[in-house]
This record gives C-alpha cells, structure tokens and sequence, in this order.
C-alpha cells in the first residue's frame, strides 16, 4: 500500500490553515477597502 | 454537564440559538431599510461590492455539510475524503467567467429560469423549473433536517424545536431584509466560520503535532493516508461535477451575479473559491487527529464537536455550536431568497399578475418566503431520514443542466430542442445509473450524456439565438 508521505500531510494541513487565515484577514481588507470607497453596496 | 455525546446543556445551546436568532432579525430589520423596491429586495440593488460578494458566495457555500460533514469524510476515507471534498470550491471557480457573462448579457435578470425561459422557450424553462425547485427544496429541508438533528446532538434541543426555531429565525430575518439581509448576514457567518474552523485546527496542533497524527494514521490506520483509496478517488468525480451542477444552474448563485456590480462577479467567485478551498481541510482535519488525541468517537457524524470540546472544554462547544449555526443560517436564507425570486416572477407574475407592478412583487415575494419556509417546515417535521440520497438524487438531474447553460450563454448556435433534450436524457440516464450502477457514477453519466446531446445537436442544427433578447431589448421568439 502506498501512502501519502508525512511531508505532504503536514503541508496539505498547514497550507489549509495558512489559506484559511489569510483569507479572513482577506474579507477583512476587502470591507474596509469597500467602506472606504464608499462601494459595499 | 451535558450527558451522552452532546458537547452543550440544553440551556446554553437555548441561551446561543436565542442571543443570535435576535442579532440576525435585528440586521435583517436594520439592513431591509434598503430592500424597499423589488430590485432592492431581490438583487440587493445590483451594486454589491467585492468584499460582500465574496463573503456570501463562501458563507453560502459552507454549509452545515462542510463543517460537519468533512471531519467525518476525513475520518472515513483518510486525505482522500478531505481532497474529494475540497472539489467543491471548483463550481465556485468555473461559475466566475458565467457570472460575468450572466450580468453583461442580463443587466435586468433576477432569476437563472428566467435565462432559460428567454434563451430557449417555454418547454425548457417547464423541465428546468422543475428541477430548479425539486433541487431548491430538497437542499433547504436537507438544511432544516440537519440544524434540527444537529442542535439535538450538540445541546439536546428537542429536533422539533432546534429546526423550527432556525427556519423561523432565518424567514423572518429573510422576510424583512430581502437579498440585502442574506448578503449582509453572509459575511458576518463567513467569518465566524473561518475564525471558528481555524482555532480548532490551531488548539489540536497545539496538542498533537502534525508528523506525530502522521506516525498514528500510518501504524493504526494505514488505509486512510492511502493513495490508491478506490472509493474516494470515485468520490472526488462524482462530488466535482455534482458540485459544479448545484452551482451553474441555481439560482441562489444567479441571484449574487445579478446582484454584484458590473465587474465585480468574477473576481467575487474566483476569490470566494479561494475562501473556500482550505475550509474541508482544516476541518477534515480534526477527523484525523481524533485518534491520536486519544478521543472517543462514539458518533463519526458530530467528531468535530466531540474533538473541539474535547480540546477547548466549554468554550470550544460553544464556537462549535456558533459555527454550525452560521453555517445552516447562511444557506437557508439564501435558498428562501433564491426561491421565492423563482416562485414569485417565473410563476406567480406570468400565471397571475401580469401587469403586476413591482411594489406589489414585492410583497408576494416576502409572501412566498413566508410559504416556502412552511412548505420545508411541514415536510421537515417527521423527520424523514433519507433525505441525503434524495439529495442525491438531484445530482444527475443538476448535472444535466451544464451545458445547456453554458452553451446558452456563450454559444449562439445552440438551439432549444437540444437544450431540451440534454436535460431530459442527461436526467434520465443518469437516473438509470443512480440505480444500475450507483451514486458515485450517476452526475457523471448524467453531465456526459447532456454534454453529447448539446454537442451533436449544436453542431447539426445550428441555431442563431439574438442576444438582444437576454438583455431584454428584443422581443422574444
């Protein structure tokens, strides 16, 4: 049986947690952008 | 202390259903200031900007599945089931470019039947209506289910009780506020989201590193890092096209590109599938650490629950609880938005109020959200517990309706006939093998067959559709 190497576990968990982060940090940005710009809707 | 496997007291999960039931009605009531019109309350305006687009297409799309579901596939079918999972996000990618299109070629459009209706005439849009609701209520009482067997397994709230009050919450809510409450709502629950599936991940790795639930999965539990996982890599095809199919042909996704500003659908959809990407990982991954965490699974359906409140105590029951919470709220609401605007210009205004002015649309439409809430609420009630394979169900039956939508959009060739035939013989095939063969090949079959028929018929007959009519400045044929 071959299996899913310990490296790429540990980088397919820490990039979905990286990802995650930035993308809250993302939508954060965004609205405030969109605040500024006076364009939220 | 809450007994068996429910990580809350039925007073504390009381005490949280209520605190944010009151939060949504209030920025429902808040935001609905705005939805006064009938453009307003059904496309919030057409000027959503980037931030709001993006965090209602990733809030929708997190439903109670994903937070819920995916430490269980993980748990399952190893980093297969957390990979088939993330395929997901790819309907959100491949819709950007038909978001795009959809707002250029309709500026007026509110609804994906109504696309379908102008583009290919009346049968069509009979066949495409009827899988559009058939799949639009199958999710929202698929949704309703789950909060109510979630709330039961989390807090103990009766499954009565839990599912009425969050349809309650989420049609009241949807009732005043319009597409404006829904998009508002979204972002709040997106991030709630992401900060909930986040410091979980964070607390597990904390307490167990990466390469130690490596060396555990790989002495106890070899086959779920196997590469070669037959049933999961079936999975991975079957869970992509399904996906692509809910997304392209629903109109809770038609509604955000009608209503995002000219040139903001795209990059709204692309980010959001970048959103939402890592969110089966990161909570796949708490069905992985289980075991290496020494924690208990009595129940695979709630181990995210059990591993959070295991790691954070009480705290991290209650973000449990938060999260689960978003996660239904977001996409019921959109589904009571989606499918009232279907309801209330595709059937009410053409059969009973043609000369209908918009102000009175307006209020059959919160009429109708008021009447879908019930309709899901009755047929909630007892509980039917095989509803996901009618979910399933409805994979061939979206996946039919690809390509005629993007044939339809950026092809003039494509004729009616054709688009007719693909839904009705990818449905039917692909019904056939939901039976003979199974689930995992019925959306695929189901897609290839409407795919053939689009081609071929595209090719031998070719059509030459005016778009002025989507636009609606030509009359329709």
């Amino acid at each position: 049986m071959t299996l899913f190497p310990a490296w790429f576990f540990i980088a397919l968990v820490f990039c979905g947690i990286a990802l995650a982060v930035v993308s809250g940090v993302l939508l954060v940005v965004l609205l405030i952008r969109d605040i500024g710009g006076k364009t939220i809707w | 202390m809450p007994e068996g496997s429910q990580v809350l007291t039925a007073s504390a999960g009381y005490t949280l259903l209520g605190l944010f039931g009151v939060m949504w009605i209030a920025l429902g009531i808040y935001w609905g200031r705005r939805a006064k019109s009938l453009e307003g309350f059904m496309v919030a305006g057409r000027n959503v900007g980037l931030a709001l687009g993006t965090a209602t297409a990733v809030a929708t799309w997190i439903t109670s599945n994903t937070t819920m579901l995916a430490p269980q596939f993980a748990l399952q079918l190893g980093v297969w089931g957390m990979l088939a999972y993330c395929t997901a996000s790819f309907g959100l990618f491949l819709f950007a470019p038909l978001a795009k299109r959809i707002r250029q070629a309709m500026p007026h459009g509110y609804t994906s039947v109504e696309f379908i209706r102008l583009r290919y005439g009346r049968t069509a849009y009979i066949v495409f209506l009827i899988i559009s609701l058939f799949y639009g209520l199958t999710w929202m009482v698929s949704m309703g289910m789950a909060g109510g067997i979630l709330l039961e397994a989390l807090a103990g709230i009766p499954y009565t009780h839990g599912m009425s009050a969050i349809l309650l919450v989420c049609v009241v809510y949807t009732l005043f506020g319009g597409l404006f409450a829904v998009i508002g709502t979204d972002y709040i629950q997106s991030l709630i989201i992401l900060v909930g599936v986040v410091a979980v991940a964070i607390a597990i790795l904390t307490r167990a590193p990466l390469n130690e639930i490596h060396s555990n999965l790989q002495a106890n539990r070899p086959a779920l890092l196997n590469v070669f996982f037959p049933a999961a890599i079936m999975a991975v095809f079957n869970n992509l096209l399904f996906g692509i199919g809910e997304i392209f042909h629903s109109n809770v996704w038609w509604s955000r590109a009608f209503a995002m500003r000219e040139g903001v659908g795209m990059k709204a959809y692309l980010l959001a599938g970048v959103i939402w990407l890592p969110i089966p990982v990161v909570a796949g991954f708490l069905g992985l650490a289980a075991p290496t965490l020494g924690i208990n699974i009595t129940r695979p359906d709630v181990v995210g629950p059990l591993v959070a409140a295991n790691l954070l105590g009480y705290a991290g029951a209650v973000l449990v609880f938060i999260v689960v919470f978003s996660s239904l709220a977001s996409s019921i609401d959109s589904l009571l938005a989606a499918t009232s605007d279907v309801v209330t210009k595709e059937i009410v205004q053409p059969l009973f109020m043609p000369h209908a002015k918009d102000r009175q649309l307006r209020k059959v439409a919160g009429l109708v959200i008021a009447l879908v809430g019930l309709i899901t609420w009755g047929i909630c009630l007892p509980k039917v517990g095989t509803l996901a394979t009618v979910l399933f169900f409805a994979g061939p039956l979206v996946g039919s309706t690809i390509w005629p939508i993007i044939a339809g959009l950026f092809l003039q060739q494509t004729n009616r006939i054709g688009a007719i035939l693909a839904m009705v013989l990818g449905s039917g095939v692909g019904l056939i093998a939901y039976v003979e063969i199974g689930w995992y090949s019925a959306t695929l079959i189901g897609t290839a067959v409407s795919f053939l028929t689009v081609a071929g018929t595209t090719l031998l007959w070719p059509h030459t559709f005016d778009w002025r009519i989507l636009a609606g400045e030509a009359a329709e044929v």
